[in-house]
């Protein structure tokens, strides 16, 4: 049986991150990533925007190229996905039949978008976006004059909206919820990008849903619930992922709405790890348990559990942020927008620069900046982490004269 | 071939401590420091922050985005998240102009 010290399942961010965190600390021990995808680990974000547009190929969103895991004598296998763990004998079960004994495993296997049951969803030219060859699909049959109709406007409906409207596609974006990005936008913010991406050629129908999806050998139009026929060449689903912890489950791990995790990244099992979209940890700047779907948590997820496997007892704390480019927007969000009862605009729309700030009992919990002077982020990423009492300073936040290292 | 080029001047400079540089397709970013001044890729190797708009401290600037340090003399990484440093570029003052070497 092959053995391994230690066992990256899944071959993303997290897991690569891991993998380069384990050799900085431990420069001997074996280290293994399996990763279901052919590819060596790569970069998401371009896929619905870079790569999409067809700035960047393929090629250029690999971390690393193949020869940095030889040279750095981490065992790479990839095409093959882990099916099964054994944590009594600490042994796994690849997809081609073998079996690996570790002394650590790693659980950083992402997710997978949800699927909607519709008639005709399942007929080629119906798209997912995940992987690198779910955006290469898209783009192959994303043609000057094509029509897509997008199914769901959050982060990345949005950002492929706008990659296909500069593709010179025609599109139509339908959206269950009366606005835009519905889980974390309140509909002022949201109609104002509405309204830009609206000019910039996009239609939206929003509080709609597509009830079927009619075509031959492809899709050709979609019926939606107030009887609206809309006639399209592709349509993308992006309706949010479910994070991949069938396996942990099956092992018996501890599970909920992610595998489980303390602040070491630690699964119920000691020596068993998780990172990235398919952990559920503990926050310490929030004090509640988080699942996050973002870049930058995953990245930082994936050294923070390598530095532990390797021997360290570091503890998670990490501000969670997320970007998004939409047309010549670009966009910087920090924290949880999910705890405010105040919503204050520093900036205006009009200007197209400005920063939402959320707050809960005066203490600031997210931002939310659009164009906006980067210069400002540290501060309020500081104001965030150490929840400054923010009671009377309201006009103050809400000026964007008004210099906020005042505020530190 | 590389040549040097002038980007500023140091009257322009006098109340300016970082500047960003718009170069036949290359975003640079002059920072000045006591009096001696810095050039380097104004895009952050993590995820392409503007690092002429972070905060600088002796020789270190820190990405506004998500906290990256590099060194501005050498465009080593300081700290994380990035992971590999950034691009420097030769700097010379002559008279009143300052120039890179592009
Ligand atoms: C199109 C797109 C755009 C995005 N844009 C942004 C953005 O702008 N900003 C941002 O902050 N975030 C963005 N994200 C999110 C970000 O990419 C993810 O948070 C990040 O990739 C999560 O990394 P991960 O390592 O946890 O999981 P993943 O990157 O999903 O990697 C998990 C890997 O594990 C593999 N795997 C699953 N099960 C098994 C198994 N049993 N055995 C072996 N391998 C397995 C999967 O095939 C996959 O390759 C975007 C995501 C997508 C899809």
């Amino acid at each position: 049986m092959k053995s391994t010290k230690y066992l990256l399942i899944g071959g993303g961010l997290a897991s690569s991150q891991a993998a380069k965190q384990l050799r900085a600390h431990d420069g001997r021990g074996a280290i293994t990533l399996v990763g279901e995808e052919p590819y060596v680990p790569y970069d998401r974000p371009p896929l619905s925007k870079e790569f999409l547009r067809g700035e960047k190929r393929g090629d250029e969103l690999f971390f690393d190229p193949e020869q940095y895991f030889h040279d750095q004598d981490i065992g790479l296998v990839l095409g093959v996905a882990v099916q099964r763990l054994n944590l009594d004998d600490k042994t796994a079960i690849l997809a081609n039949g073998e079996a690996m004994r570790f002394e650590k495993a790693l659980i950083a296997t992402g997710g997978r978008p949800v699927r909607l049951k519709l008639p005709g969803g399942d007929l080629p030219g119906v798209h997912y976006l995940r992987t690198l060859d779910d955006s290469d699909a898209i783009a192959t049959e994303a043609a000057q004059g094509k029509r897509a109709v997008l199914i769901g406007a959050g982060f990345i409906g949005m950002e492929v909206a706008a990659s296909l409207t500069q593709r010179g596609v025609r599109v139509t974006v339908i959206e269950a919820q009366p606005h835009i990005w519905a889980r974390f936008a309140d509909a002022t913010l949201a109609g104002f990008f509405q309204d830009y991406c609206t000019q910039k050629g996009v239609t939206f129908h929003t509080a709609e849903m597509v009830t079927e999806i009619r075509g031959h050998d492809r899709p050709s139009s979609v019926v939606t619930r107030s009887g609206k026929e809309l006639p399209c060449d592709l349509v993308c689903i992006g309706v949010g992922i479910v994070p991949n912890v069938e396996l942990a489950h099956a092992a018996g791990l501890k599970v909920d709405n992610g595998v489980v995790v303390n602040e070491y990244l630690q699964a119920s099992h000691p020596d068993i790890y998780a990172a990235g979209d398919v952990a559920n940890y503990q926050d310490p700047v929030f004090a509640k348990r988080r699942r996050v779907e973002h870049w930058g948590h995953a990245e930082y997820c994936g050294q923070l559990a390598g530095q532990n496997m390797a021997g360290a007892n570091n503890t998670y704390d990490l501000v969670t942020y997320v970007w998004s480019d939409i047309f010549d927007l670009h966009l910087e969000f920090a924290g949880d927008e999910t705890e405010h009862d105040q919503v204050l605009f520093r900036g205006r729309f009009e200007n197209r620069s400005f920063t939402v700030l959320y707050l809960k009992r005066h203490i600031l919990t997210a931002y939310f900046a659009v164009n906006a002077s980067s210069k400002e982020f540290p501060i309020l990423q500081h104001l965030i982490r150490h929840k400054r009492d923010l009671a009377g300073r309201e006009l103050q936040l809400q000026d964007p004269t008004y210099a906020l290292k005042g505020l530190l | 071939m590389s040549k040097f080029v002038k980007v500023a001047t140091t009257d322009e400079m006098a109340n300016q401590l970082a500047k960003h540089l718009a170069m036949d397709g290359e975003k640079i970013a002059l920072f000045k420091v006591g009096g001696a001044f810095y050039a380097l890729s104004d895009t952050c190797t993590h995820r392409g922050g503007p690092l002429s708009e972070g905060d600088v401290e002796g020789t270190e600037v820190t990405c506004p985005w998500h906290g990256a340090k590099f060194d501005l003399r050498t465009g080593a990484v300081l700290g994380p998240p990035a992971q590999t440093g950034v691009k420097v570029y030769p700097v010379k003052v002559t008279g009143r102009d300052i120039e890179i070497e592009i």
